[in-house]
């Protein structure tokens, strides 16, 4: 420094040198708060949208705090290089630039060395009261408030918009504020405002005491996995007791106990909240003051107990209902068992009538087993089974749930049915023989044939060849015809004769005419004719019970004879419809005695446009068109005709000449619109009314009918 | 009726009535059923209906065709793990089974065995408010479910059932059981409904209109 120096340029300098850091410090702030700030909001976006690892937002802060500073610290130095170095020749140039008259002598006085040039006392006087003015003071308190208010400014607003902004994007801020912040949303999308309130809780899980589990007690969680129906408590020692709200997370189960009580000890505050832990995940929410937290409530389902059957492995039909069979199951449960046994039912019935018992066998009390073995002996002898009979078995394990409408873990379940006596469940059993009845259809239908064929070979036969084959199949026929016979009289009464004579015929209420079997009338049947025994074929109505049920037979039988004689005496012709006339009576003979068993009625076929009456229609069609449109003329004549109509109610004379003159006009080409004009003007002429004959009128030109209404009912002519 | 017509102009395929054939037990007792509760549908409605119903086996996943099953039966009824399986299937599909006692009586077999099973496979049952819409889904029955002859008379298990019990899904019924033992109400030939002064199976229409628009 020069020593000619004044001392007015170095409290410039150093004014000045002050403003340039100023400046500079609060252009770093303003860097390292903008930067802060962004840097920031960017990790709280990230979080909130779930997009930020969980190690990443941790150190969020240290890496915000990191590059602000060094935003910071960047800015400082480009301010400082943008303002230089503060030398006097700079202060002295400012004060020169604010004297004018000074004429660059301070300048030259701070830059050359007094050494070198003196300078009187006087001109120093001079020259220190140039720049000591007052107005030098009062520009340089105005260049530093005009260099410093914006930044300083901007500055002090940021700064101001930061500090709460931390505050809330900052999780340890929050808590260290007292839960006023915005926390990071959890995994169900819940907000965790939860700050020191609610921070610290402790819980305590019962489980149901059949399960035989111990209590056991956790810290801080946020997650319990419990037994169903175990008592959860929480405790936390705040202030007061939050509010606690339950609620059910899944809509595929219905939730059961959902239920939550809460209670505040006088004892340090402490509250406690008891859970029962429900069937389907919940969520249990605490509130106290803005602090929220949530637990949430995953059950474990005490499952049914898994029974397997060992024995029998399949179902079985028993054709007689003796012996006996092995039962063998197994049983576990997770928690432990109470009881097992097999589970009988049997049925027995038909039809509508059915009776059904349950038996148990090998029942077993159990006192918490995991698992246990199921054995028995089922006899079926002193089951007392008859044919028909169908036992359903299963094994049965019931656990420790106390819960009286607790399902029964089951077996699968397996039948064993006694078979009735008309079954056959073995393909080894050999078919019975065709009964008679079908034997002799068989053989009628071939002498059917066979006489068939021979009378149409009978033109090409001599007179003797032609009588032997006919007598040859008449000799057939006869047989065919007494077997029938046996079959009659067999189930008349059970025996068959070799030849059945009419006195025979007549115990059983029949009579022989021209060897034709032939029902005595009722008046008819003496005593003596049935040998003092009840009359066999009282009747009953027209016919007898035992005549009705072998009517087919007795046709059969009696056309046999028929056919038989025409082949005895070689006319196979004749003989040929009185022996389908047999075979048809046979085959209803066979129908007759089918058995329809229950269970497979006729099927019906609903005729469903027979019911909704939307059959074919046989009659005559009512079709409706459209009606034509009329011509050009003929829509003119219709506007004429209702100009008159409206016309005549204000003047009727007008009206009248008009119809008068339509009338004219349609004489020759509509003589039907002429004359029902006419009609009109006659009954206008006559003072009626005239609404009938206009419509009338109307109708004929537009082509419609024109009956005023129907014709009266003439009759029948 | 609205309804129904607009149900007449979605429908492709005709209602076809559908009984399940299942292993255990009679499940072909009521044989004259289907064809009676058809006439009902073609008498009283415009649903396009099939003239014969059909015959499904319950492990079939053919059910799944048919909105509505029948079941009924005397004998105890043991569900195979197949049946179980489609049955719980079918009616969280929105299917309707419809399960009537063919006994009439709640000490029966098949009551004591198909209510296990039932709960078992598909949950509980519950009574039917005799309000319920189904009482409203085309005739209307103010007291509830109609009662049969067989309850009147005092057959089986002596009884007047108040109510049909049900197990409801989304507040639909999913399972229909009755003890009334509609199976012998309903079982005669339809030609001789004409002889009924009163038509005994409009309840029926109920059942089936209800499982097609609801």
């Amino acid at each position: 420094m020069a020593d000619n120096e004044p001392d007015i340029v170095q409290r410039v300098r150093r004014r000045l040198e002050q403003v340039s850091m100023a400046r500079a410090i609060s252009f770093a702030v303003i860097a390292a708060v903008a930067v802060w700030l962004a840097i920031s909001l960017g990790f709280a976006w990230a979080s909130w949208s779930e997009s930020l690892s969980a190690s990443l937002a941790a150190s969020s802060n240290v890496i915000a705090s990191v590059a602000a500073v060094l935003c910071g610290v960047v800015a400082l130095w480009l301010s400082r290089k943008r303002d230089g170095t503060m030398s006097p020749m700079r202060a002295a140039l400012w004060l020169e630039e604010q004297v004018p008259s000074l004429h660059f002598a301070l300048a030259t006085l701070t830059d050359v060395n007094s050494a070198v040039i003196a300078i009187s006392p006087t001109a120093h006087e001079r020259l220190v009261a140039a720049v000591g003015k007052p107005e030098i003071a009062t520009t340089l308190q105005q260049t530093t408030r005009s260099r410093l208010a914006v930044p300083l400014v901007g500055a002090v607003v940021l700064l101001a918009l930061a500090m709460p902004l931390h505050a809330r994007l900052s999780p340890e801020s929050a808590n260290a504020a007292g839960g006023a912040g915005i926390g990071k949303r959890n995994v169900n999308g819940v907000a965790r405002k939860a700050g020191k309130a609610l921070s610290n809780w402790k819980i305590r899980v019962v489980p149901p005491a059949y399960s035989g589990i111990a209590p056991s007690t956790f810290g801080d969680i946020g997650l319990v996995n419990a037994l169903v129906g175990s008592a959860v408590e929480v405790s936390g020692d705040d202030d007061a007791a939050p509010d606690v709200l339950i609620k059910s997370i899944t809509d595929t189960v219905k939730p059961k106990s959902l239920s939550v009580t809460t209670s505040v000890t006088n004892a340090a505050n402490v509250w406690r909240t008891h859970v029962t832990m429900p069937n389907a995940p919940a969520e249990v929410r605490f509130t106290l003051g803005t602090a929220i937290r949530q637990l949430l409530l995953e059950p474990r389902v005490d499952s049914l107990p898994v029974v397997r059957l060992q024995s029998p492995r399949a179902d079985s039909v028993y054709r007689v209902a003796t012996g006996s069979v092995t039962l063998d199951a197994t049983a576990h449960d997770d928690f432990g068992l109470s009881s097992a046994d097999f589970e009988l039912i049997v049925t027995s019935g038909e039809g509508e009538r059915f009776t059904a018992k349950t038996v148990m066998l090998a029942a077993q009390k159990l006192n918490g087993e995991k698992d246990t073995r199921l054995h028995a002996t089922m006899s079926l002898d002193t089951m007392k089974l008859e044919a028909g009979d169908i036992v359903h078995m299963r094994a049965v394990a019931r656990d420790r749930h106390p819960d009286a409408a607790r399902e029964a873990g089951t077996s699968e379940t397996r039948t064993f049915r006694i078979a009735r006596p008309s079954e056959y469940d073995s393909v080894a059993v050999e078919p019975a023989p065709p009964p008679e009845v079908q034997k002799s259809l068989m053989s009628q239908r071939m002498l059917l044939i066979m006489t068939e064929k021979l009378e149409v070979r009978r033109p090409r036969l001599s007179r003797e060849v032609l009588v032997r084959e006919s007598r040859s199949l008449a000799a057939e026929q006869s047989r065919l015809r007494k077997t029938v016979g046996d079959l009659v009289f067999q189930r008349l009464d059970g025996e068959d004769g070799a030849d059945h004579t009419s006195g025979e015929a007549e115990v059983h209420g029949f009579k022989i005419e021209q060897g034709k079997l032939v029902p005595i009338p009722p008046n008819e049947v003496t005593s003596s004719s049935n040998n003092g025994a009840p009359p066999r074929t009282e009747a009953e109505g027209d016919e007898s019970p035992l005549i009705g049920v072998n009517k087919p037979l007795l046709e059969a039988y009696n056309a046999m004879w028929d056919a038989a004689s025409a082949l005895d005496v070689a006319d196979p012709k004749t003989a040929i419809p009185h022996m389908k006339l047999a075979l048809a009576a046979i085959e209803r003979a066979r129908s007759a005695e089918r058995i329809y068993l229950r269970g497979k009625p006729p099927v019906v076929i609903i005729d469903v446009n027979k019911i909704r009456l939307a059959g074919k229609d046989t009659g005559q069609k009512n079709e409706r068109a459209s009606r034509e449109a009329i011509s050009p003329r003929e829509a003119e004549r219709e506007s004429r005709l209702l100009a008159a109509a409206l016309l005549m109610s204000r003047d009727v004379a007008a009206a009248r000449d008009s119809l008068a003159f339509l009338r004219l006009e349609t004489l020759t080409d509509a003589p039907r619109l002429a004359a029902a004009l006419n009609d009109a003007l006659e009954v206008a002429r006559r003072g009626g009314d005239i609404t009938n004959a206009l419509i009338r009128a109307r109708r004929l030109i537009s082509g419609g009918t024109a009956a005023d209404s129907l014709s009266s009912w003439r009759g029948l002519r | 009726m609205r309804m129904l017509s607009s149900l007449k102009v979605s429908v492709e395929s005709p209602f076809t009535f559908t009984t399940a054939q299942y292993e255990s037990g009679d499940w072909d007792s009521g044989p004259l059923v289907p064809a009676n509760v058809i006439d009902a549908i073609a008498r009283y409605t415009t649903i396009p209906v099939a003239p014969k119903g059909i015959i499904v086996p319950l492990s079939s996943e053919d059910v799944f065709r048919s909105p509505l099953l029948y079941l009924t039966g005397h004998l105890p009824v043991r569900f195979t793990p197949k049946e179980s399986e489609v049955m719980a299937e079918y009616v969280k599909r929105g299917g309707m089974l419809f399960i009537d006692d063919h006994n009439h009586d709640i000490d029966g077999p098949f009551n004591k065995t198909i209510t296990e099973e039932i709960r078992r496979v598909l949950g509980s049952l519950t009574p039917l408010p005799n309000d319920h819409e189904l009482y409203r889904a085309f005739f209307k029955f103010e007291n509830g479910a109609p009662t049969t002859s067989h309850e009147l008379n005092g057959w089986g298990d002596n009884l007047v059932h108040e109510h049909l019990l049900a197990v409801l899904r989304n507040n639909r019924i999913g399972v229909l059981y009755s003890n009334k033992d509609y199976s012998s109400e309903w079982g005669y030939h339809p030609d001789n409904k004409r002889f009924l002064s009163v038509d005994n199976t409009k309840f029926a229409v109920n059942i089936v209109v209800y499982a097609l628009t609801r």
